[in-house]
């Protein structure tokens, strides 16, 4: 009895401990599977990296302090890896970046080291993989005394982008570059040149300018010759064109100085005679909502390139469908005449600027077989890359019906045509 | 702790069920595998213990260790070591024949070495969620008895890391 009853009561109970069993098992499973070794993952993807790649050594390269930063300032580096074929890549952005005394310095995630108001040094390692580089560098509070341009560019030519400005500053204890810290860069006169944040010159027209820098209440002023040295200046597209309302076009300009050409595009000013109907922002043309002519021109060097028309139009719309037979370019006359089956028919969408599109196995064109005139009935398929074919099997006429209907653009037309089976 | 309350679940569910067949399971596995661009493929031998808790429902444990090491842009990948545990869900039986897949958790500790210096570059071990899917053929007995079997299963698959294994077995249901 006893062994009777432990029987039925486990085999009357097993769904319950296979389902709790099951549960408990899935619920094990989601526990465990939460554990993602992302370390472990790096470490496997940049082993391997690092293998193909064939990379044998890490170089730290300092920013333009070079290993000796001004109290309180950042300076950003760089690494370079040397390959296996003694090439380098830029390795910045796959190494890590750790300093041994954040607070002399420290270096963010993208090699930007900070120094600390302090003296002192700090040894800065990168590592990628099992290939590690590192290098010390200083933070000194030496009082900065005057500043000066390095090998200044005396001369250079006009309508000319990215000549590099390097200013450095005379400590008590040092000379360095502090290209990198200087607050503002100003020109004399804009028209002639103008320098970016970080000390690039770009020059637009021939002259004399005026560039300074300044940095903690320091200001050191270069004069620069601006050469009158292109000889030609033009720009792309060259001829004249059609610009639908609302659209872009992007134009570049090119300069020729001693019978060579380098792109200008980013310096060149380019206008339209008609800002109601062409604007300009950069180098990229945008027609506004009225219809009409603006000519275009880029100046630049004192030159201006030759002109341009652009013809703002209206977007092409739709006007009507049209039925055709085997590709004729024709208009059709009459019943087609037809003996063989089956023959292909085609439809075609007319736009209000003329020109016309095939649209016979569109989605939105749905043909039909519209009645039969006399003899026997065609039938038309309407599917697939066949849409379009009339197939007959005896003598007759019959109307084919074709509808165009794209609702969201609300264009809806309607054709029909007689194919005449003799 | 996880491993903890995942044994105590494994085995409070086995012993839960009022009658069981157990089964013990020999297979050897391929075990292609990709890190970031480049593929490694690795030999292992694996047990697979597995107890039902129902008629097509079994619980199963396994283990493995790796047999064959592969090499690859001058690195040398090998298995140290497997093991996990899922649910096998079986189909019914069709002349000896049944499909099933697998579910659960698996876990493998990798190495990866400079092939040349043998210098370890990394080892790590890999754990998540698993599956698969195999086919049986029954060789002897009806329920109990002898099968092969083929399996095809993904551990891990993250941050560039993919571990695959397909393999054929020898299971013995008791």
């Amino acid at each position: 009895m006893r062994s009777n009853y432990r029987s039925n009561f486990c085999f009357s109970y097993r769904p319950i401990f296979s389902l709790v069993s099951c549960l408990a098992v899935l619920l094990s499973v989601v526990l465990l599977a939460s554990c993602r070794n992302e370390d472990g993952e790096q470490a496997f993807v940049d082993a391997v990296e690092i293998a193909e790649l064939g990379v044998v050594s890490l170089q730290i390269n300092s920013g333009s302090q070079g290993l000796t930063l001004e109290a309180g300032t950042s300076s950003q580096f760089t690494v370079s890896a040397t390959l296996e074929d003694s090439s380098t890549i830029d390795a910045s952005a796959e190494v890590q970046w750790s300093s041994d005394d954040a607070s002399v310095v420290s270096a963010d995630a993208n090699g930007l080291l900070t120094a600390g108001a302090t003296d002192g040094a700090a040894v800065i390692s990168v590592s990628w993989g099992d290939i590690v580089a590192s290098e010390s560098v200083a933070v000194s509070t030496a009082a900065l005394s005057s500043l000066s341009f390095s090998n200044p560019p005396l001369s250079v030519s006009e309508c000319f982008a990215g000549t590099q400005l390097s200013v450095a500053g005379v400590y008590t204890d040092r000379t360095s570059d502090i290209t990198e810290l200087v607050s503002s860069w100003t020109s004399s006169d804009s028209s002639l040149a103008a320098v970016t944040s970080s000390g690039a010159l770009n020059t637009f027209n021939s002259g004399a300018v005026d560039v300074t820098a300044s940095y903690r209440g320091l200001s050191e002023t270069q004069n620069i010759t601006i050469n009158d040295s292109l000889s030609a200046l033009s720009i792309t597209p060259n001829t004249d064109f059609d610009l639908e309302v609302g659209a872009t076009q992007v134009f570049s300009a090119e300069a020729t100085e001693n019978s060579v050409s380098r792109d200008v595009s980013s310096l060149a000013s380019f206008s339209s005679s008609d800002t109601s109907v062409l604007t300009f922002g950069g180098a990229t043309a945008t027609a506004t909502s009225k219809t009409g002519n603006a000519v275009v021109t880029a100046s630049c060097g004192g030159l201006s390139s030759s002109a341009v028309t652009v013809s703002v139009v209206l977007e092409a719309e739709p006007t009507s469908v049209i039925v055709r037979y085997n590709g004729s370019s024709s208009d059709p006359a009459g019943p087609f005449s037809v003996s063989d089956s089956p023959i292909q028919l085609n439809v075609f969408l007319r736009l209000s600027n003329g020109s016309e599109t095939d649209v016979t196995t569109s989605d939105f064109v749905d043909w039909s077989v519209s009645s039969t005139i006399s003899g026997t009935a065609a039938t038309i398929d309407n599917n697939g890359s066949s849409k379009g074919e009339v197939r007959f099997v005896a003598v007759g006429r019959t109307e084919i019906n074709v509808v165009y209907d794209d609702s969201d653009n609300s264009d809806y037309f309607e054709a029909s045509i007689d194919v005449l089976v003799e | 702790m996880k491993l903890a309350i995942f044994f105590v679940c494994i085995f409070s569910s086995v012993l839960a069920k009022a009658e069981q067949t157990a089964y013990v399971e020999l297979a050897a596995n391929a075990m292609p595998q990709k890190v970031g661009e480049e593929r490694f493929h690795l030999g292992a031998a694996e047990v697979r213990v597995g107890a039902y808790v129902h008629s097509l429902i079994a619980i199963e444990l396994m283990g493995s260790v790796g047999v064959i090491d592969d090499s690859s842009v001058g690195l040398e990948q090998a298995l140290n070591n497997g093991y996990g545990a899922g649910l096998r869900f079986e189909s019914p039986s069709r002349d000896g024949t049944k499909a099933f897949i697998v579910l659960g958790y698996s876990s493998h500790s990798l190495e990866l070495a400079r092939e040349s210096s043998g210098a370890t570059l990394a080892n790590e071990r890999f754990e998540g969620f698993a599956y698969g899917v195999g086919l049986e053929q029954r060789l002897t007995g009806d329920d109990a008895g002898l099968f092969v079997n083929i399996r095809g299963q993904r551990h891990y698959s993250s941050g560039g890391i993919d571990i695959d294994s397909i393999g054929v077995a020898l299971r013995y249901a008791f």
